[in-house]
């Protein structure tokens, strides 16, 4: 399923997670030269523990007899000709030798109290093992013949900084006299044994401490560092300056770094904080961690690699560890590779990654079989690149993305009467190519219609017939406009001529602007944007206008006919229809709610479309079947579609629907127009809305503050007039220096201004601002 | 049909791991291995980098956008165990708030609904959830789920602010609700919700038989019924519904995948699901009227990806 670089390597001994513990915080940790024993040195802690195979056994105990700070190490080395040999650090200043063939209890050799402060480090040089180098926090490193037991060098660099590790450089050949220095200050330093006085070589590497460096084993310039500023860096040391290879940045400051042997690319490393793990970095990719380890509890202090899958670490936590690679924690096969998102209008966004080495790992493992030297695998944990696509579902007529804006746009709901609204509506749906949603306008136009009822039923239906059927053939251009002209004809027709269908009917359209006009003067004679109010408001002030245009239009008078319509909603009883077809009718509408697709490709359609034409019509059919239709609209996410129905609607259905339910879908459709920036469309249906908790949404934030045009401070007064702080008229005009009571303008800028007339007159003139304040106001 | 509208260069040099949009589409935050995260304006379909923000200390792993009433706000979490919440003023990106509690990788982030103010719940992977809020002052509050998923957990969404049981409830309004759902290296899907300042553990889903991957809250229908979508490295994606009245959930598999689901996301309007696999393919799902999902769009293979041949040749 997936494949990833494991390095996995056929294990010839069983290696296991193996841990013991120190009793004590560990600070440092070294083997012995067949690595069958190691030391392990702390503050409280100087032992030597024996590596078995099925675990690590206590041997000697080297903290024994007068304990003074001698014991306390900070570091710990073991002389690697001769077994018997070890080195530590003190705290104190001292550096110890040790030597495990005394006869006493106490194996101490000699005690060298050359430093001043505590001892960092001390390390054998790697051909010499008499050369014992030391470097401690009083900023010298001193030379000691183990044999003469005496400082036969000191090398003071000119800073007096701490110097934090030292190591020898292990390549013979050139770097028999090498070794590198890393110091409080961040720098590293490059000093011959020859040459006590200074340095070879100096560079900045770190802001901060640099607390740890390793030559690379194999690349005998490289030398890898590493600091509290978190990095660590792999330099190339014979190029001048300094060319840093490689860097790795970690999560947390780091303590200690190793080469990973036999890898070139790798390295582990610990944290001086916070990371308890030891993290394995390949070069190649150096912003996860190849492979991670855990095992302690605190964080760890030193790593000494065994071999190339197995090393060992001692932690503040007191416990030595041997880790495997078998049991290493791989965070880069757990990254999600992808990521994805889809936009308002459809669009997907979409970044994958190449699965790390996939093809390449398999290469190589086939040729890790027939050649005898192993590719660097290493290499393989190369950075992973990701590519991004953006996907658009347009024209995909499923989704319901598309028209999503044009019908919030277009959609009428209010201002006119019923049958004139869903009938907009549906052909707005149809245009759009939204045949579902269109049907169900149109029956709802025919389930509520209420005026001359059979009369207008039968001709209703006929128009919407044939229209469905056009939809059904997949009318695109000619029979779409076909089936509107045939629309219209049939409503010309049937005297109605209410259709809005924009261009055909231009008088309908000049109604709704001008009673648009009047409906906004309405409101702001009542405030608060109260349609009830205003639908009383609006027939006696516009009704010579419409009593001149056309009865039909009489259907405009609707809105406060409705209410007459919920009483008889309540008195039409089902026993005064036909049983049967009442059922008839009703399953049918139910299926097709539910389907979502009134079909009008469905023969029962035409029943449908046939029983009022017999039938007495109910004038409510079902109220239930249409809160479902809403309902259904709403699960399928087309919370537009039902907040639209549920506005024309109004009192018809309105009862019957829960409010929590419906403030529910106000409130998801109002915040689905925010996400299309519909600001106005969602101030209509603010507006619109009856139900108390929504439409008091646009009174919300609709305070202006003001400040003084003297003192710019708030005014919080009563009165908006008076600045309280300066005790100012705030409306004075700038030119006349009078009061104005009327229009005030001003400028943004400088916050001066008057009579509108005068700013006038003075800005047909001037640039600047009246007063004098230097501002050149923009007035246009 | 699902076509390629244009592809980005994100210039990121290590593996992208989560793309976001913010509100209005208008802007787009990716975020990748290489500690960085680039906010890019994809306005009229180009798409220029405005920022590029730097302050990871290692990978950073998934994004979250405020809601647009908190300003240009985006939050991040990452490997380096922080959540960063980032800041636009004047066009300018910084910090505004970095928590480092978490003991482990921080794996998911996510935004509350505006309604609950700025709040933000972590997912990570020392098997915590935090939950952050911005008391309004410039500082933040946090409060920890402790033990949510055993091993880690991987992904947090919220559900919608919606009254819960609005159809049954006449009586008094209750105050709504805070939940969320999370999933976890457990293989579990708990939803958790807040009853007196305490985040407390609500249900547990057992579905799944890996690593739960990502957990996506379906948005408010306007309906007392709940749907969670879960995807998981055992390939499969779980839709989870409740439908408002009990406390009983509901589970129906969408499909086996052929590889690890990674991403389940849902759109805005419409209930659509995109869901995004090892496969390298997104695909679109949808709901039929009789309540089957049926994948609705799958990007176009020939599109959808880079052929072979082009990839050896990066």
């Amino acid at each position: 399923m997936q494949q990833f670089v494991h390095d996995k390597v056929n294990y010839t001994k069983p290696e296991h997670h193996m841990s013991f513990n120190c009793e004590g915080p560990a600070n440092a940790l070294a083997l012995n030269k067949d690595a069958t024993m190691c030391v392990v040195a702390g503050r409280t802690v100087f032992r030597i523990v024996g590596i078995e195979d099925h675990g690590f056994v206590d041997r000697i105990n080297l903290r024994v007899g007068k304990i003074n700070l001698n014991y306390c190490a900070a570091d710990v080395a073991w002389n690697h000709h001769d077994e018997n040999i070890l080195a530590s650090a003190a705290t104190n200043g001292s550096v110890v030798i040790w030597n495990l063939n005394k006869p006493n209890r106490s194996k101490q050799e000699c005690v060298l109290t050359d430093h001043k402060r505590t001892v960092n480090r001390v390390i054998f040089h790697k051909a010499d093992a008499s050369i014992l180098l030391s470097g401690s926090q009083d900023g010298t490193m001193k030379l000691f013949d183990i044999r003469k037991h005496a400082v036969s060098l000191t090398f003071t660099g000119k800073m007096s900084e701490s110097v934090r590790d030292i190591q020898f450089c292990p390549h013979i050949g050139s770097g028999y006299f090498m070794f590198a220095a890393a110091y409080d200050n961040g720098n590293i330093q490059l000093w011959d044994m020859r040459r006590q006085d200074r340095c070879i070589k100096q560079f900045p590497a770190h802001t901060g401490p640099a607390f740890s460096l390793d030559w690379h084993p194999e690349e005998k310039d490289w030398l890898a560092t590493a600091g509290r500023d978190k990095m660590i860096k792999v330099w190339d040391t014979t190029q001048n300056p300094e060319r840093m290879i490689k860097s790795v940045q970690t999560i947390a400051s780091v303590a200690r770094v190793k080469w990973r042997p036999q890898r070139k690319l790798h390295l582990a490393s610990a944290s001086l904080l916070l990371d308890h793990h030891v993290n394995v970095w390949a070069l190649g990719r150096p912003y996860i961690p190849f492979a991670t380890f855990d095992g302690h509890k605190d964080v760890v202090s030193s790593i000494v690699w065994l071999d190339t899958h197995i090393f060992f670490t001692c932690g503040k936590d007191g416990y030595l560890v041997q880790h495997s690679f078998k049991d290493a924690k791989r965070p880069a096969d757990s990254v999600i590779p992808s990521g994805v998102d889809m936009d308002l209008f459809g669009h997907v966004s979409h970044a994958f990654g190449e699965r790390t080495g996939f093809k390449k790992a398999s290469q190589a493992g086939r040729s890790f079989l027939f050649f005898s030297k192993a590719p660097d695998k290493g290499d393989l944990f190369t950075e992973s690149r990701s590519d991004m696509y953006v996907h658009t579902t347009k024209h995909n007529l499923t989704l319901p993305f598309e028209g999503f804006i044009e019908s919030a746009k277009r959609y009428k709901l209010s201002n006119s009467s019923f049958d004139a609204l869903c009938d907009h509506n549906a052909d707005v749906a149809r245009r759009l190519n939204r045949p579902k949603v269109s049907s169900c306008w149109s029956v709802l136009h025919v389930l509520f219609c209420n005026k001359h009822l059979s009369h207008s039923i039968t001709s209703r239906t006929n128009s919407v017939a044939p229209n469905d059927k056009q939809d059904n053939n997949k009318g695109t251009g000619k029979s779409q406009l076909n089936s509107t002209q045939d629309m219209n004809k049939v409503n010309v027709k049937d005297s109605t001529s209410d259709d809005s269908d924009g261009e055909s009917s231009e008088l309908d359209n000049k109604l709704l602007v001008d009673s648009g006009l009047l409906y906004q003067q309405a409101d702001f004679f009542f405030g608060d944007g109260e349609t009830d109010g205003l639908d009383y408001d609006n027939p006696t002030s516009s009704f010579d206008m419409l009593t001149k245009v056309d009865d039909d239009l009489l259907d405009y008078k609707l809105p406060y006919e409705a209410i007459q319509v919920r009483h008889e909603l309540k008195t039409v009883s089902p026993e005064d229809l036909e049983a049967g077809h009442q059922t008839l009718v009703g399953e049918q509408k139910h299926n097709n709610m539910t389907d979502n697709q009134i079909s009008p490709s469905e023969p029962e359609d035409e029943n449908i479309i046939s029983i009022p034409s017999k039938l007495d019509i109910p004038r409510i059919s079902q109220p239930q079947i249409v809160v479902d239709m809403l309902k259904t609209f709403a699960q399928q996410g087309d919370i537009q579609s039902t907040v639209s129905m549920l506005i024309v609607l109004g009192d018809k259905i309105r009862q019957y629907i829960d409010e929590e339910v419906q403030e529910a879908w106000f409130q998801s459709y109002i915040e689905i127009l925010g996400y299309y920036e519909l600001w106005t469309v969602s101030a209509e249906i603010i507006k619109l809305c009856h139900i108390g908790q929504v439409s008091s949404l646009n009174q919300q934030s609709t305070t202006i503050h003001t400040y003084c045009s003297q003192c710019s401070r708030q005014i919080l007064g009563k009165v908006g007039w008076l600045c309280e702080k300066c005790k100012s008229v705030t409306n004075s005009c700038s030119i006349c220096h009078l009061p104005v009571r009327h229009m005030y303008i001003w400028c943004q800028g400088c916050c001066h201004g008057g009579h509108i007339d005068h700013i006038k007159d003075w800005f047909a003139v001037n640039n600047e601002c009246p007063t004098g304040c230097g501002h050149m106001c923009q007035y246009t | 049909m699902v076509s390629v509208l244009n592809t980005i260069d994100t210039a990121h040099e290590d593996m992208v791991h989560d793309a976001q949009l913010d509100y209005y589409g208008t802007k787009l935050a990716t975020c990748s291995s290489d500690r960085s995260i680039k906010v890019f304006d994809v306005r009229n379909g180009q798409q220029t980098l405005i920022s590029d923000l730097t302050g990871h200390e290692g990978p950073v792993w998934q994004l979250a956008w405020a809601h647009p009433m908190f300003g240009s706000t985006l939050a991040s979490c990452g490997y380096d165990r922080k959540v960063i919440i980032w800041k636009e003023t004047n066009g300018t990106w910084a910090k505004l708030y970095e928590y480092s509690n978490h003991d482990s990788s921080v794996n998911s982030v996510a935004f509350a609904p505006h309604e609950f103010g700025l709040l933000l719940a972590c997912g990570s992977s020392d098997g915590t959830i935090s939950i952050l809020s911005s008391t309004g002052d410039g500082t933040w509050d946090s409060k920890k789920i402790n033990n949510a998923h055993s091993i880690g957990c991987n992904a947090v969404s919220w559900a919608p602010a919606v009254t819960p049981n609005a159809l049954f409830d006449t009586g008094n309004r209750p105050p709504t609700v805070k939940r969320i759902v999370s999933g976890g290296c457990d293989n579990l899907v708990k939803i958790w919700r807040e009853e007196d300042g305490q985040w407390i553990e609500e249900q547990k889903l057992e579905g799944h038989s890996d690593w739960v991957r990502d957990v996506a809250w379906a948005p408010s229908i306007g309906l007392p019924k709940s749907i969670i979508a879960t995807c998981s490295q055992d390939c499969r994606v779980i839709i989870w519904t409740n439908d408002g009245t009990s406390n009983t959930w509901s589970s129906k598999v969408l499909q086996k995948f052929n590889d690890v689901v990674w991403h389940v996301s849902w759109s805005i309007t419409g209930n659509i699901l995109a869901v995004s696999g090892g496969d390298n393919k997104v695909s679109l799902w949808k709901e039929s009227t009789e309540g089957q999902w049926v994948c609705i769009s799958d990007v176009n293979k020939g599109q959808g990806q880079i052929s072979e041949g082009q990839r050896t040749l990066q």
